[in-house]
């Protein structure tokens, strides 16, 4: 890594630690997300593999590019494009307030990169603010695919260990094991309305039950009618019917008439009728510029 | 605590258990490094050359297939960056049937990116293409990478891997070896448990860990030459581990086809038997999955005919010539590959199993095709790509 003049430290990532650097030849600013490989490990782990092997098939303006990675014995460095901040960042630079074309566009390109990443095989499995990286253009980029992994047809069981808690959708708060491009959509619902909000969590449980609850509260509790089989999901157990206590427009005022109707599109606990990304993007809202 | 399938299974249980496998896989690579019924190469790759040159005019033109369609594709026109999508017109060899549209209820299915996940599947495949390359190494001949695979067969079977991960790791030790030269006996030991814990770490919730791998191979190598040997699988492979596999597509077929699980196993059976097949690693894995599913419908069959039909052809995107020589082929590796390469059993004894329906105690259509000597099968016909 003598290309790279380090300058400092970003974050830390699933896995490893994320600087900014400079290319020494070109002068590009860079991120570089680094592991350290001790003789003990199981070689590269399989984290930073499943992000490795990702990103280098998504090409996308939507989806972070990942330009060089260095394997050295003890050491693994991914070298990224770099982007001034992610979207929590930016949230805390609104003081409150997101202007409705904005937000619209933020939406939009989080879509767009998801239907591209679902058409080609990949599951995200941890959309978040923090995950979302947003450059001077006010490009977004999906980032932090230590999680994410390919999925083939038809998928299989995976992990239920998946999507920081405020962004997991309740089959598999459940415990489902088996899902599809259905995970991320909830995440992109839960962020839409983030956003919207200039930055208030929607559903910001303290654990997997407070988590449900806070769901079911807003949509109601999910019956063996709206939700078939829902009972056999394997950490399942009913919960009371809640009387919301407040309405869309109230939890999100900012949003107009057809922005609510995709976020309860997206926000759908059955995940065979959540809308998927390709629907999304041809929803009214992205036509409607009455408010622009 | 690894268990065989056997064990668990209580099928065939070894006198004492862990050491008696371990002997067992011991034995195998000593195989390896020196086969039984030795192939004399350059015999055998002169033979090839020159069938091959009486049937150069028997390649076959696919050239004019089109992409398939399906649909598409709302807002978004961003992915020009990665494959430009076939522009001439599609006509559906099937329009009044659409499986995906059929299983829109079912969540597993996908319904909604299935056709654009199998289109950019197969507009992949060229990225994976590999090229005879045996002639850079001298070591290695069409036995020793047999005796590879049914290794590799066992190492999936011990370790209850799932077959994508077995097709990926046969996959890549095809792409390294085509991108390398002068690969000993040893190293392609190394090479097969490498590429084996790499494609599971893609794909696995568990994956093996290095010192099993290590204690399978007879402890061979260390975990140094073993970590090493991944970083040059990496820097000469590179990191895009996501290729098309025939698994996948034959699944597809069996799926869009409605097929019984038994006919499916047997087509299974028949795909993983021509993993051993050098020859077949230079035909498309769509091609591959396609014809052995064909020919697994004709097995079956009770008057053992079945035909290509418009179902197949929606979902597979070729026409039944392109594939019926390659169905004949097959039909002859089963033949020559349970007759001359006996003791590379691994693939015939999973399938002999109760879970997999016993497909392979199932006779084998009658053998159109003549080996070129004991140790040659028939010549290969020559295919497009994919």
């Amino acid at each position: 890594m003598h290309n790279y003049d380090k300058m400092e430290k970003i974050g830390e990532g699933t896995y490893g630690t994320v600087f900014k650097a400079r290319n020494k030849s070109s002068g590009e600013i860079v991120a570089l997300k680094r592991v350290r490989l001790d003789d003990d490990d199981e070689g590269v782990p399989s984290s930073a593999l499943r992000e490795i092997c990702i990103l280098r098939e998504l090409k996308h303006r939507n989806v972070v590019r990942l330009y060089d990675v260095v394997h050295s014995e003890n050491k693994l460095t991914l070298v990224f494009e770099f982007c001034d901040q992610d979207l929590k960042k930016f949230f805390d630079s609104l003081n409150g307030y997101m202007d409705a074309q904005t937000a619209r566009s933020l939406m939009l390109q989080l879509l767009r990169g998801l239907s591209f990443c679902h058409s080609h095989h990949v599951l995200h499995r941890d959309l978040k603010p923090q995950n979302l990286l947003i450059n001077t253009n006010g490009t977004l980029k999906l980032a932090d695919f230590g999680l994410a992994r390919a999925f083939g047809v038809p998928v299989r069981c995976f992990s239920a260990e998946v999507v920081t808690l405020w962004y997991r959708p309740p089959d598999v708060l459940f415990g489902a094991k088996l899902y599809n491009t259905s995970i991320d959509m909830w995440s992109a619902g839960c962020i839409f309305a983030e956003i919207s909000n200039a930055g208030r969590p929607l559903f910001p449980g303290a654990d997997v039950d407070d988590q449900l609850k806070r769901i079911f509260k807003q949509l109601g509790s999910p019956t063996e009618e709206s939700w078939p089989s829902i009972s056999q999901l394997p950490d399942y157990k009913p919960f009371p019917t809640y009387n919301p206590t407040l309405t869309w427009s109230q939890i999100v005022p900012n949003l107009n008439t057809r922005g609510r109707d995709l976020l309860q599109k997206l926000l759908v606990c059955n995940p065979a009728g959540r809308i998927d990304a390709d629907t999304a993007l041809r929803h009214a809202y992205f036509a409607d510029t009455s408010d622009v | 605590m690894m268990m065989l399938r056997s064990q668990a299974k209580n099928v065939d249980p070894p006198a004492d258990g862990r050491q008696h496998q371990k002997r067992k896989q011991a034995e195998q690579l000593d195989a390896l490094k020196n086969p039984l019924e030795p192939v004399a190469k350059k015999q055998l790759s002169k033979g090839l050359t020159e069938l091959r040159g009486h049937l150069s005019g028997f390649k076959i033109d696919s050239a004019k297939r089109e992409q398939q369609g399906g649909k598409k594709n709302p807002s978004n026109n961003d992915d020009s960056e990665n494959i430009a999508p076939g522009k001439a017109p599609y006509v559906d060899p099937c329009p009044h049937y659409d499986y995906d549209q059929e299983e829109a209820h079912n969540p597993d299915s996908v319904s909604e990116y299935a056709p654009e996940i199998f289109d950019y599947y197969k507009a992949r495949e060229i990225q994976f293409q590999v090229l005879p390359y045996l002639a850079r190494h001298p070591e290695i001949d069409v036995k020793t990478r047999a005796i590879l695979i049914d290794w590799m067969v066992e190492i999936q079977e011990t370790f209850e891997l799932n077959h994508e991960t077995l097709y990926n790791a046969v996959k890549l030790t095809d792409i390294f070896l085509h991108n390398s030269k002068n690969v000993d006996k040893n190293t392609i030991q190394k090479l097969a448990c490498v590429t084996i814990f790499i494609a599971a770490k893609y794909d696995e919730r568990s994956p093996p860990l290095v010192d099993d791998l290590i204690y399978l191979s007879g402890d061979r190598f260390t975990r140094e030459e073993l970590l090493a040997m991944e970083r040059s699988l990496f820097s000469t492979v590179g990191y895009d581990l996501g290729s098309p596999l025939s698994y996948r597509y034959l699944r597809r077929l069996g799926r869009v086809c409605r097929v019984d699980m038994r006919s499916l196993t047997m087509a299974r059976y028949i795909l993983e038997t021509s993993l051993m097949v050098y020859d077949y690693a230079f035909i498309s894995q769509a091609r591959q999955a396609a014809a052995a599913f064909v020919l697994a419908m004709r097995m079956m069959a009770k008057d053992h005919k079945y035909e290509w039909n418009p179902v197949l052809e929606k979902y597979s995107g070729f026409t039944g010539e392109e594939i019926y020589p390659l169905v004949e082929h097959m039909n002859h590796i089963m033949h020559f590959v349970n007759a001359k390469w006996t003791q590379l059993a691994s693939v015939r004894q999973k399938y002999s199993h109760e879970v997999f329906f016993h497909v392979a105690e199932i006779p084998f259509l009658p053998d159109t095709l003549k080996a070129v000597n004991a140790h040659t099968y028939a010549p290969v016909p020559v295919f497009s790509y994919p």
